[in-house]
């Protein structure tokens, strides 16, 4: 190896030393700064960091050692600064290794000469001075990193969230509730319905929240050791027990919504458990649908029902109370079917047939009906529903003079009645559909208008008339009879009479299908009985109560002075969802600076909301899971406000108003 | 200068004095906003009398069917041609109602037909102001009657003053109640009666 082969391995060492050196350092500071700002943090305001300014002035911190380091090593550029490095520290050399690579020499000397210089240069131990100078650099700095790591690592510790500035830093919002490196990193929650429900066990993986019915079993399992965990449910502390390289509990789904809190030294994960109810079932009586009174009791009911349940139904039944007797005294005797068994479906249905004869009634008796039925809820149930009850009455032979007995029901809308102004477009659309129609058909829908407008002429008869009765009626149906005003004693309504006329005519052309003569005769029928809706009306005039206004009081100058009590505002009413929305501010509010903290702070807000605010605490679990799963989760909270303040409104362009008079 | 006195019209056919006490909620509106020589009780007066020309404003309303007799549609019409003001409210705030309908064509007969006030009007101006035009009553915004907010209210003019103001908004109802209630209110709803009035004695 010649002297300048030599210098250049040398340079080649020491380049590679202070590059790593320098890597190192800088590490090193970096690092330290980080540890410094995670110890201050932690001492000053826990968990109330925002990290991106710290994370700059760590860099920065960092590549100003790192250059530092370099600039002081830049005579590494020069052959010629190594070798003087070299001969100062060999001064043996007598400055041989200088000359040896100077170029003129190498052109000028003899070959002699040169080789001389070689050979004393070749006697020292330039690599161990090389290897020293190394080692120099390089152990420090490896210490000054080792050091700082170690100080990061114990300053994430010591956070009080178990979170530490590294994980702040390294985002804004947490992937997951429980930092790295903890135990509850990792959960899996499995889920055993109650055994009635005949549902089997889902197996949920990391899941925030637990939705399952009351009294379900849930059974948390998690990676590492049980020591240092502890579980607790409100203030109740939960066992944790010891698996194979794991640790898990097991606990049962409450009935109101609570927070499982799980705590690893100082990492904290929260696990909301939501349970659902059981809704008792629903029975509806399809049959018979109305109550009714009987004449005799010889009947035969057939009922029927319908049972759902959101679970599964056990089975149903109907029930008869039969109660006898009048006064005072009164005897009642209860009868029931056999059960229906529907083996847990969600939906069965039953009948039955009662013959009333059976039940030996007497006048005066009732008989009340309902179906019942019940879920299979054996934990906190059964639960039962029953439908409305029907009642049938039998008829007493002396209240048989005055009793109504109305067994079938009335129409749900009596369709019979038509307006003068709905038979005359239903004439008019007669007419024009008069070629497309046979004779028979023409005839008899013709007919069945004249039936219509003929009812109408009744109505305005029995007005005339202040009678409903036919028989009144009967003596001027008696060919084509018309009112005159001569032939009444009592004060007529010309207009409704002029109607009544009109009808009449119309009547006639229609029921021998002449629609076309019809027409005008309704028409004045329909401005008539309009003048006589409009014109027919009673008003008896009052004295007008005398308001007279003080002037004096209203423009302030009368006598009376007037001396106001001290007024004070109303605090707001301190309603529960006031308190969830204020609680739900401070944690938007947090959550750029302080995300773990401003996540727990919305899971607990979850856990209280679920019973009181369903949709919102909906709304807020999406936005829990999005803020896990590092996703955006803006359009969730919005959505969470809106369920908690609801939509915002406006009335633009409306004058301001307020107090009302009396309605007109 | 004698005293301005609130004259409720009376007519023969309908319900003239179905909002008893709004003309005293007006006239303490008046006296607490303006410096109006205002007495402190309004007049009723008939259509059918001439004593009807003494008033500058009437006021009109009603449920009913709305009809003049011949002697009441002679005196009002000589009233607007002297410069006096007809202010008709439909008391049923409906624009299908019989009042609505009957009065509108009444004053059709009567003046010339009822058209629509532009809503930037000195009217909206002239004491109070009224950005968007007439007020909406609170049977409007509850949706009652027609279940329409009128925009416009209707007038007959005389040159470039109102002869007949028309009004189906229902000021008849929001206005009608002892004026001891208005401390009730946050904001007086009877502003624009104001207006009204100020309106009738300045133009």
């Amino acid at each position: 190896m010649t002297a300048i082969q030599r210098v250049d391995s040398v340079r080649m060492q020491l380049g590679v030393a202070v590059i790593a050196g320098a890597m190192a350092w800088g590490a090193a500071s970096m690092v330290g700064v980080l540890a410094a700002f995670s110890f201050a943090a932690a001492i000053a305001s826990p968990g109330n960091d925002a990290g991106n300014w710290k994370l700059v002035t760590a860099i920065t911190t960092g590549a100003l050692a790192s250059g530092t380091i370099l600039w002081r090593a830049r005579y590494l550029a020069s052959r010629y600064r190594v070798a003087l490095w070299i001969e100062e520290r060999l001064p043996r050399l007598h400055y041989s290794l200088i000359t040896a690579i100077e170029p003129a020499f190498a052109a000028t000397s003899s070959r002699e000469h040169f080789s001389r210089l070689e050979e004393a240069v070749a006697r020292e131990d330039i690599a161990a001075v090389t290897g020293a100078a190394v080692l120099r650099t390089m152990l420090p700095a490896v210490a000054a990193a080792s050091i700082a790591t170690a100080l990061l690592y114990a300053s994430a510790l010591s956070a009080p969230d178990g979170q530490g500035l590294l994980r702040r830093l390294s985002d804004g919002a947490p992937r997951s509730t429980a930092a790295a490196g903890s135990k509850l990193e990792k959960l899996e929650v499995i889920v055993t319905p109650p055994g009635y429900t005949g549902a089997r066990s889902k197996t949920l993986d990391n899941p925030s929240s637990v939705s399952a019915l009351t009294g379900s079993r849930i059974f948390v399992k998690g990676a590492g050791t049980p020591e240092s965990l502890r579980a607790s449910l409100g203030t109740a502390r939960l066992a944790v027990s010891a698996g194979r390289e794991s640790w898990s509990l097991s606990l049962t789904m409450p009935q109101g919504a609570a927070a499982l809190a799980l705590r690893d030294r100082g990492y904290e994960r929260l696990l909301i458990l939501e349970p659902m109810s059981d809704a008792p079932p629903v029975i509806a009586l399809l049959s018979p649908q109305r109550d009714s009174t009987l004449r005799q009791p010889r009947m035969v009911v057939r009922l029927s029902a319908r049972a759902t349940d959101d679970i599964g139904l056990n089975g149903a039944y109907f029930e008869y109370l039969v109660t006898s007797g009048s006064g005072e005294i009164f005897s009642a005797r209860t009868l029931a079917t056999p059960v229906v068994r529907f083996g847990g479906t969600k939906t069965g249905s039953i009948s039955a047939t009662l013959d009333l004869g059976s039940l030996k009634l007497g006048q005066g008796d009732v008989v009340s009906m309902r179906a019942v039925t019940h879920d299979r809820n054996s934990l906190s149930g059964p639960g039962i529903a029953t439908s409305d009850t029907r009642t049938f009455r039998i008829a007493r032979a002396d209240e048989y003079a005055a009793l109504s007995v109305d067994a079938a029901a009335p129409a749900p809308v009596d369709s019979s009645a038509m307006s003068q102004r709905m038979l005359i477009m239903m004439t008019e659309e007669l007419i024009r559909k008069e070629k497309t129609l046979s004779r028979t058909e023409w005839v008899k829908q013709s007919t069945d208008l004249g039936d219509m407008e003929d009812r109408i002429r009744k109505r305005v008869d029995a007005i005339l008339n202040a009678s409903d009765s036919p028989e009144d009626q009967s003596h001027l149906e008696e060919a084509g009879h018309v009112h005159t005003l001569d032939e009444n004693a009592g004060p007529l309504n010309k207009d409704l009479l002029e109607a009544y006329n009109a009808l009449w005519e119309a009547v006639r052309s229609l029921q021998i299908a002449e629609p076309a003569p019809a027409l005008p005769p309704m028409r004045v029928a329909l401005k008539a009985l309009d003048r006589a809706r409009v014109a027919n009306r009673l008003y008896l005039r009052g004295a007008p109560p005398a308001v007279i206004v003080d002037l004096a009081r209203v423009r302030l100058s009368g006598k009376e002075k007037g001396a106001p009590s001290i007024r004070t505002a109303r605090t707001a009413a301190d309603t529960a969802r006031a308190r969830m929305v204020l609680r739900f501010n401070d944690a938007i509010e947090m959550l750029p600076r302080a995300a773990p903290g401003a996540l727990r702070t919305l899971m607990l807000l979850r856990v209280d909301a679920i019973a009181v605010a369903p949709s919102f605490a909906a709304a807020l679990g999406e936005a829990v899971e999005a803020l896990r799963s590092g996703r955006d989760a803006t359009l969730s909270l919005l959505r969470a406000r809106r369920a908690l303040e609801g939509e915002p409104s406006g009335v633009p362009g409306l004058s301001p108003w307020s107090g009302s008079g009396a309605g007109g | 200068m004698s005293e301005f006195v609130f004259c409720t019209g009376r007519y023969e056919s309908g319900d003239w004095d179905s909002a008893p006490t709004l003309p005293a909620n007006l006239i303490d509106s008046v006296a607490r906003y303006t410096g109006v020589d205002v007495a402190p009780s309004g007049a009723i007066v008939s259509l059918a009398s001439e004593r009807i020309l003494d008033y500058p404003l009437v006021y009109l309303t009603g449920h009913l069917p709305f009809r003049f007799t011949e002697a009441e549609r002679r005196n009002v019409r000589t009233l607007v041609n002297r410069g006096g003001m007809l202010f008709i409210d439909d008391h049923n705030h409906d624009i299908g109602g019989v009042f609505h309908k009957t009065a509108v064509e009444e004053i059709s007969r009567t003046f010339a037909a009822p058209r629509d006030l532009p809503n930037d009007h000195i009217l909206y101006n002239c004491f109070f102001r009224f950005e968007d035009g007439p007020p909406a009553t609170s049977h409007e915004l509850n949706g009652w009657g027609d279940n329409l907010v009128h925009r416009n209210l209707q007038a007959v003019m005389r040159g470039s003053r109102i002869g007949v103001l028309y009004s189906s908004k229902d000021y008849s109802s929001e206005w009608n109640y002892h004026p001891d209630n208005k401390r009730f209110s946050a904001v007086d709803n009877t502003r624009f009666g104001v207006n009204i009035i100020v309106y009738a004695l300045t133009r």
